[in-house]
């Protein structure tokens, strides 16, 4: 039997373990309903499974492949594709008995229980997760809207647009200059416009080194700061340029986008709009006035909407809005229901943050943090603000480049520990 | 001081829904290590010995040239939680 073959042979084994037991409960095994499939939602969805082996557990998510954004930065500048970032729930199928049900959750009756999918059918719960995570302000910045994104797409979702906007670079004319505009926080992912930028700076430096790369920035300071600017004065000298000051008007005809400053002109203007929590949330009334979910943190419970839980980017829980704290609150999410389902005390979260940036393929730098929560029920690093740091400044480059093996790591486990 | 009893009342009723976790289980906490230790990814932690990983731990918070990022990781738990997260990893399959 061949390592994958035993692996396979394991998931099945496991599975056929699981699944009577659901079957024999189905009238009175609770009903976890999980809408959305990225780290968030398949995340909850395993470890769901391992925190109540009867549940029904129902993931809603339209499409049969993810595409991670965790990786498309790389996947932008040729370091990596688009097919090296697609997974599919199959595994978590098959190995946690898994339903997906291939549709959009239309709308949600927090009273009476029940998801609306767009097939016509709805689905009733015990318990919701709601894994939505962001939307795009579209009133936000003029000119910038539903019709002008075909031509200045943010590629803030992998996919086709990190496709189009990688044609866009390429075709930068020699000595022209991208810009990349960064949202006001909390916006999806805080370091990865930098790490956009410094990858971009990488591509035309291969390419088209007289090439300038631009930062229109919203934020004062932004995570990972001064190792970013160490990289870009070691990596790409003279190349790099942060402007403070909000977008609030591009122009998508003359590539040009305007802060108080004044008009920046750009052979291409990567626009990160402002964000908010996805429509459904908003619509479901789960959002405050921030364009947030409110949550309790001992259990990732709605403070608008009992029985709903909302976890990754949506939240308002005082998380950064990343891949791997969705995943963290995922699984702290599904130990508190799983306790609430056995009636037994609901015990503290405790969720990692872990983020690597590449600068250049063997150039990396790094952010951690360990999450718990406070008396006051508001998320801190952990050990009285111990647990957390960055790559150390002033580091060799082979220290750098160890990192980027680091960083290879921690995207290999990470998409293991979500979809298989 | 004296308090009035509603007040007193409504202080017991709330106190619970907020003071009523006593840290993280060794489960919780043995979890947020897959996201890096896993397939692919940094060194597995099945099969490690409680000792191993409470050695490990400690060199870690000591070391933060050689453990990188996990040195940081490391310092978000006590002693007395990573002999509670060793225990519980070492019983994984």
């Amino acid at each position: 039997m061949t390592d994958l073959n035993r692996r396979q042979f394991v998931g099945l084994a496991g599975a056929s373990l699981l699944l009577p037991s659901v079957t024999a409960n189905a009238a009175t095994a609770p009903r976890i309903v999980v809408i959305g499939g990225g780290f968030g939602g398949a995340t909850f969805a395993k470890y769901m499974r391992k925190a109540s082996p009867t549940a029904t557990i129902t993931l809603v998510e339209p499409k049969s492949t993810f595409i991670s954004c965790v990786g498309s930065n790389e996947a932008l500048v040729g370091l990596s594709s688009l097919s090296k970032l697609s997974f599919t729930y199959d595994r978590l199928k098959a190995s946690y008995g898994i339903k997906q049900v291939l549709s959009t959750a239309r709308s949600i009756d927090v009273v009476n229980r029940k998801v609306k999918l767009a097939t016509g059918a709805s689905l009733d719960y015990d318990r919701l997760i709601l894994s939505t995570g962001i939307e795009f302000r579209y009133d936000a910045i003029a000119g910038w809207n539903k019709i002008t994104e075909k031509l200045l797409p943010s590629a803030w979702h992998a996919g086709p647009e990190t496709t189009q906007l990688a044609a866009q670079i390429k075709a930068i004319p020699k000595g022209g200059t991208f810009i990349i505009t960064v949202p006001p926080m909390p916006y999806r992912c805080p370091p990865a416009p930098y790490e956009r930028a410094s990858l971009v700076a990488w591509y035309l430096s291969q390419t088209n080194p007289t090439a300038k790369v631009l930062i229109l920035d919203a934020n004062a300071t932004f995570p990972k700061q001064q190792l970013f600017e160490e990289g870009w004065g070691r990596l790409y000298p003279g190349m790099v340029t942060r402007i403070v000051g909000a977008v609030t008007e591009v122009d998508a005809a003359s590539h040009t986008a305007k802060t108080a400053n004044g008009g920046y002109k750009g052979a291409v203007v990567n626009v990160i709009p402002p964000q908010r929590a996805g429509t459904l949330a908003t619509a479901t009334g789960l959002t405050d006035a921030s364009g947030w979910c409110p949550v309790d943190v001992l259990t990732f419970e709605s403070l608008l909407a009992p029985g709903v839980h909302i976890i990754g980017d949506a939240a308002a829980s005082g998380l950064p809005k990343s891949g791997t704290s969705a995943s963290g609150g995922a699984k702290a999410a599904a130990e508190a229901i799983g306790n609430l389902l056995g009636g037994r005390a609901v015990t503290d979260p405790v969720i990692i943050n872990t983020c690597y940036s590449r600068l250049a393929p063997n150039y990396a730098i790094g952010i951690a943090s360990v999450f718990g929560r406070d008396n006051s029920g508001k998320i801190v690093v952990r050990q009285g603000g111990a647990g957390t740091g960055t790559s150390p400044l002033g580091a060799s480059l082979a220290y750098r480049r160890t990192e980027a093996s680091d960083a290879s790591k921690w995207f290999r486990a990470m998409i293991a520990d979500t979809f298989s | 001081m004296r308090l009035p009893i509603p007040l007193l009342t409504s202080l017991l009723l709330f106190l619970p829904a907020v003071a009523n976790a006593a840290g993280p289980s060794a489960k919780a906490m043995a979890n947020t290590c897959f996201i890096c230790h896993g397939g692919g990814g940094q060194e597995s932690l099945r099969g490690m010995r409680a000792s191993e990983v409470i050695e490990e731990m400690r060199e870690m918070k000591r070391e933060p040239r050689e453990g990188r990022l996990m040195s940081v990781i490391a310092k978000g738990f006590s002693d007395a939680e990573i002999k509670a997260m060793a225990a519980y990893i070492a019983t994984l399959k």
